[in-house]
């Protein structure tokens, strides 16, 4: 199968801080994993290195898409490839409205002029899949936006923008549970052959909703354990210390 | 050209040198100049004798103090031309009859199209004469007067008189006091009573000659119940040498009259423009102040209202663009004089390099000014990290029942917006630009769309290869 | 007033008292610089709303000299005796004009190395540390023009003062205070200056008292603040002159890495007072708030000027004035927030809050900012407006009378400034002084 992200051996350090230390993680075209860990696990940081955040320095090791070496790109241009991070705290944007900076956006992501008509299909679609008016578009890039419209701000982008990799930073946080439905099925519309997507989450609520096809669990900058949707329900019971203590024996053995 | 200004130059649309040979030109600041100022213009006596004065009035006020230094100003006063005219035979009101050098000049500023297009009526001034000015038949019908300001005071004189240098007097200060001493140029504006002017009437000001000050004098009447609005812009090729602006601009908006004013500057960045624009705001009346400041070595322009009748309402909104090189001063001033009159003052700032912008306005309500209301608010964004900012608002209030408010913030170009819009594609310098349009977007959007598209160029141009 | 009825001889002041040769330079220094300089005009930026009342100040009054009186505890005034029985000084000392007259500093405070005694004692007893900071944070000549013209002065010609000294690590809870009253037709001229050691912690206290004068006095008083690394300083100036004193007052902190200031001003008595508060945020991490409160009753001029000066990064400071006029009181604030090009990451606000209660009272409000530096937060705010008159009316409709009701809603809206001053004493006790004020028909 066709391994749309991966990422080999990374090492990442922050304000002199080793954060990420060696992680290894694929991710198949049509997959969706799900990336769990207790906090300050790097999880974020994972989030925000794959799509070239330049305050984080990469030490060591690649982040490849479609097999090609997307380390040392500009964010954008990584997003022109098909990349798409939906931040865990999306930035507000003042004096900008999100029709015109859809619009823009979107060019750039198709590399051509885009019809109103077309732009307007695709907005159309994805307010209705976030049950959203359309009143929204004329408002300014987060401002002024509660959590849960910030968030759902981000799958609205996500849906217009129809990426082919897209990681979900904590998308669940601060979403009430009808909140969280209407973004899972955002989401969860991407779902097919083309599509793949990082889910990072701490919880294992929103896996209701967004099923994994595998997770991953990141602790002190690496991941330690790879499974099965089980695997999530198993963090959900017994939390995340005995996993520490079955690392930390690996680790002495 | 210097090294060091060809970068300017080549930022500079309008930097190009026009190939015209003025009648006349006067340079040197003293009595002798003045009076061959007046003569030229065949004025009335009591006009020579207001200039005469205003200049020794001129030579009594000391520089001001405060602000952008401008010593260097000072020191060139006697080496500017103060009076150029342009070769014509006068303001022409068709534009085949306009010289074909100078018709060359405003057609590669895209002037008279835009009038053709959407405006109620053009006139172009080319250094020190109005070369053109021209007015919608319908509007002339009904009386509407838009007119090179000689034209105004040898035509309608009464009117003229009863209000010129009456808003902005020779000794309000020493800027304005030199622009009454040799004032050339500017237009002349009277809507009659309920006449509404729906569709702007526009002004452009070109300066060719080198080391030239330009000095028109505008003045806009606005009787009761009217409505006008009145757009300029300036430009000038970019010589070595530097040159002055320094306009007088005064307003009567009438019992319940709606006055708007639009003034885009884009002034090469070698020229002083000095600046006093005032406006008086009678019951019921609604007068706007759109300030556009871009161009210019150093700016200073305090745009005021004087809300004088009960219910006097005023708007200013205003930016700033300081790039390196370059000191904007400029701010707003709102005197109310009487009870329920409300102003309120949007700024917003951007510098850029070591450019350096500074918002100074006054809010002032006197004591019979009851229910006076008014809201300042100033942003200010810094690009680089040796960009420079100041705030000065002074509030002076003496009524008890008012309502001021002041607030403003500084913020820059923060790296984490720049990376959101990056991983929607958009690249780093387009993300600059969208950044920054969005700040100065809630003035941006009352301007005419034709200096829209221009500030969004120029956002464009400037936040090119700034960042990173 | 003439520059010929200024004729002071500063060598005169320092051979009486026997002072060390340094100090004997520095105020013939002094001296030449206020010689020197212009008196500030309206031109001078920041005494624009205050140069005419400047001028009214008899400054050509006889200089108050110390008498060597000296007070037993039960002999002291009545209001010094009443403040102390209710502000839990651990320690204070009581002026009376130029005399210090009574001093309360209890031996293990001494011995845990807290100085706490007049300044001219200290030059006695510990020379060297007055030397090393005297003037060190208000030297008689900084910007070389009219706003030095009365620092020099005092620099020149004070002869009484206070002087403490926190040596490093000592942490002190409880506040020490000083309580002075001046004294009818003479010119006051104090200085106060305070030191903090590394990590050291300290309340300050200072409160000026006096009844309505008969004849004019002049107050011109000067504070240093200098805080060494990571010291910690709650320091309020309480201003409760009567009629017919002029108050001339400067502050100013120095702030070396991550020192905190916490500085409460309070103008509510003087016929016409002028405080400028600043702090120097000369090191990373340091944090100033300043904290103001004043009320204009009568014909009082109160005029505040705050200065905010960071010189070195990751440094906050943070002004928040609040001033109520009433009658023909006229409140005054300026405010400067200064970003030198070093100053990146730095955090700074100034808010300004003036409340007007009645027709002919008037406020001028000046919040000014001059950046340098870009990564940065700095914002400020500034209002004034009247006495919200639907709640006024909210309140009266229950029954509570106007003048309580005003009396409420002037709590209200200066409560969030006491409160954020950690003295809980001394916020009751303006709180009452303010309702006194509310109250007073003039």
């Amino acid at each position: 199968m066709a391994k749309s992200l991966e990422i080999q051996d990374l090492w990442v350090s922050h304000d002199g801080k080793m954060i990420l230390k060696g992680v290894n993680l694929s991710l198949p075209l049509g997959e969706v994993h799900a990336l769990m860990g207790p906090n300050g696990a790097g999880k974020s940081t994972l989030g925000k290195v794959i799509a070239g955040d330049q305050a984080y320095t990469v030490e060591r090791g690649r982040v490849l898409l479609n097999g090609e070496d997307i380390t040392g790109l500009e964010p954008d241009e990584r997003a022109r490839k098909g990349l798409f991070l939906a931040f865990q705290y999306p930035l507000e944007v003042p004096g900008v409205s999100i029709a015109n900076f859809l619009r823009l956006a979107l060019k750039e992501r198709l590399g051509r002029d885009v019809p109103v008509t077309e732009f307007y299909a695709r907005l159309q679609e994805g307010l209705k899949t976030l049950e959203w008016d359309e009143e929204v578009l004329g408002r300014y890039l987060n401002e002024g936006f509660s959590g849960g419209e910030k968030k759902r701000n981000e799958i609205l982008q996500l849906l217009v923008l129809r990426p082919q990799v897209a990681i979900l930073d904590e998308t669940d946080s601060g979403l009430d549970i009808d909140a969280l439905k209407v973004v899972a099925r955002g989401v969860n519309s991407m779902r097919g052959p083309e599509f793949s997507a990082l889910v990072i989450t701490h919880y294992q609520r929103l896996l209701n909703y967004i099923v994994p096809d595998v997770v991953h669990v990141m602790m002190d900058g690496r991941v330690v354990k790879t499974g099965g949707p089980e695997l999530a329900l198993e963090l959900e019971a017994r939390g995340y210390d005995w996993l520490k203590e079955e690392v930390a024996h690996a680790g002495g053995s | 050209m210097p090294e060091d200004l060809k970068h300017v130059a080549d930022d500079y649309q309008w930097g190009f040198k026009d190939d015209v040979e003025p009648e006349l030109a006067l340079k040197g600041l003293t009595p002798e100049t003045v009076k061959r100022i007046s003569e030229a213009k065949g004025e009335p006596a009591w006009m020579t004798e207001f200039r005469l004065k205003a200049l020794e009035i001129f030579y009594k006020l000391p520089m001001p103090k405060w602000g952008p230094d401008l010593t260097a100003l000072e020191r060139q006063l006697d080496d500017f031309f103060y009076y150029v005219k342009p070769p014509s035979k006068g303001v022409a009101d068709r534009w085949e009859d306009v010289p074909e050098e100078i018709k060359r000049t405003y057609e590669r500023l895209g002037i008279p199209e835009a009038e053709r297009k959407v405006l109620a009526g053009v006139g172009a001034q080319y250094d020190s004469e109005m070369v053109y000015h021209k007015i919608k038949e319908e509007l002339e019908k009904k009386g509407v007067i838009y007119v090179s300001i000689e034209e105004g005071l040898r035509e309608y004189e009464e009117i003229f008189r009863k209000y010129f240098a009456k808003i902005v007097p020779p000794s309000d200060n020493k800027f304005a006091a030199l622009n009454s001493a040799v004032w050339s140029g500017g237009s002349f504006v009277y809507v009659p009573p309920g006449v509404e002017v729906d569709v702007p009437l526009q002004a452009y000001f070109r300066v060719n000659t080198a080391g030239f000050g330009q000095f028109e004098r505008t003045l806009i009447i606005v009787d009761e119940g009217a409505k006008v609005h009145y757009i300029e812009g300036c430009t000038a090729p970019l010589y070595t040498t530097e040159a002055l602006h320094t306009g007088v601009i005064e307003i009567y908006v009438h019992k319940n009259a709606n006055s708007r004013y639009t003034t885009i500057q884009n002034w090469p960045t070698n020229m002083y423009n000095l600046v006093t624009q005032r406006a008086v705001v009678e019951e019921g009346a609604y007068h706007m102040w759109l300030d556009g400041n871009l161009g210019s070595k150093v700016t200073m322009k305090y745009p005021s209202s004087i809300l004088k009748g009960r219910g006097a309402r005023a708007e200013v909104l205003s930016i700033a663009f300081a790039k390196s090189g370059q000191h904007l001063d400029t701010g707003a001033k709102l005197i109310h004089l009487a009870e329920d009159t409300s102003g309120s003052i949007v700024s917003k700032s951007i510098s850029k390099g070591d450019g350096r912008a500074s918002y100074r306005g006054l809010v002032k309500v006197n004591r019979n000014a009851e229910r006076a209301k008014a809201n300042v608010e100033c942003d200010a964004l810094l690009i680089d990290t040796e960009s420079k900012t100041d705030t000065y608002p002074y509030m002076e209030i003496e009524n008890e029942t008012a309502q001021i408010g002041h607030e403003a913030t500084v913020s820059r170009l923060a790296d984490d917006q720049i990376f959101y819009l990056q991983t929607r594609g958009l690249p780093e310098d387009e993300a600059a630009a969208l950044i920054v349009r969005g700040f100065i977007e809630p003035v941006a959007k009352a301007l005419p769309l034709e200096f829209a598209v221009e500030l969004n160029r120029l956002i464009e141009l400037e936040m090119e290869g700034s960042v990173g | 007033m003439t520059e010929k009825a200024l004729l002071f001889n500063p060598d005169q002041i320092s051979k009486a008292r026997s002072e060390p040769l340094w100090l004997e330079e520095a105020r013939k220094g002094a001296y030449e610089v206020f010689r020197a300089v212009p008196w500030p005009s309206k031109k001078t930026e920041a005494w624009r709303y205050s140069a005419g009342r400047l001028k009214a100040v008899p400054f050509d009054l006889p200089l108050e000299e110390p008498r060597g009186q000296s007070y037993g505890r039960e002999a002291l005034p009545e209001w010094v005796q009443s403040r102390i029985s209710s502000a839990d000084f651990s320690a204070f000392l009581v002026f009376k004009g130029a005399d210090l007259v009574y001093a309360e500093v209890p031996e293990e405070l001494t011995e845990k190395g807290l100085r706490f005694l007049s300044l001219h004692q200290a030059l006695k007893a510990y020379p060297e540390l007055v030397e090393a900071h005297l003037y060190k944070a208000i030297p008689a000549r900084q910007k070389g023009d009219a706003n030095d013209k009365l620092p020099a002065l005092n620099a020149a010609i004070w002869n009484h003062g206070v002087f403490v000294y926190v040596p490093d690590g000592l942490q002190l809870e409880a506040p020490i205070g000083v309580l002075r009253e001046i004294e009818a037709g003479v010119l006051s001229v104090g200085r106060t200056l305070v030191v903090l050691g590394e990590n050291a912690r300290l309340s300050y206290v200072e409160e000026h008292y006096s009844p309505d004068l008969e004849r004019p006095s002049v107050n011109l008083a000067m504070t240093e603040l200098i805080l060494g690394a990571g010291a910690s300083l709650v320091h309020a100036n309480v201003q409760s002159w009567g009629d017919n004193v002029h108050h001339l007052y400067r502050q100013r902190a120095l702030l070396a890495r991550d020192a905190s200031l916490k500085d409460l001003t309070v103008n509510l008595g003087a016929s016409f007072a002028r405080s400028e508060v600043g702090s120097e945020l000369a090191g990373p991490g340091a944090d100033s708030e300043m904290l103001g409160i004043y009320f204009a009753d009568g014909d009082q001029h109160l005029d505040h000027y705050t200065l905010q000066h960071h010189v070195a990064p990751h440094a906050r400071s943070d002004v928040y004035y609040k001033g109520v006029a009433k009658d023909r009181g006229n409140i005054i604030y300026q405010g400067l927030i200064q970003l030198e090009p070093a100053a990146q990451k730095t955090d700074a606000y100034q808010t300004n809050r003036n409340l007007l209660l009645s027709r002919e009272a008037r406020a001028e409000s000046v919040p000014q900012l001059e950046i340098a530096a870009n990564d940065v937060r700095c914002s400020h705010g500034s209002s004034i407006a009247p006495i919200d008159s639907e709640q006024r009316f909210y309140l009266q409709s229950r029954g509570i009378s106007r003048l309580a009701a005003e009396n409420l809603l002037v709590a209200a809206f200066l409560e969030d400034v006491l409160g954020r001053i950690r003295l809980e004493n001394l916020a009751r006790y303006l709180a009452g002084a303010i309702e006194q004020k509310v109250g007073l028909e003039v």
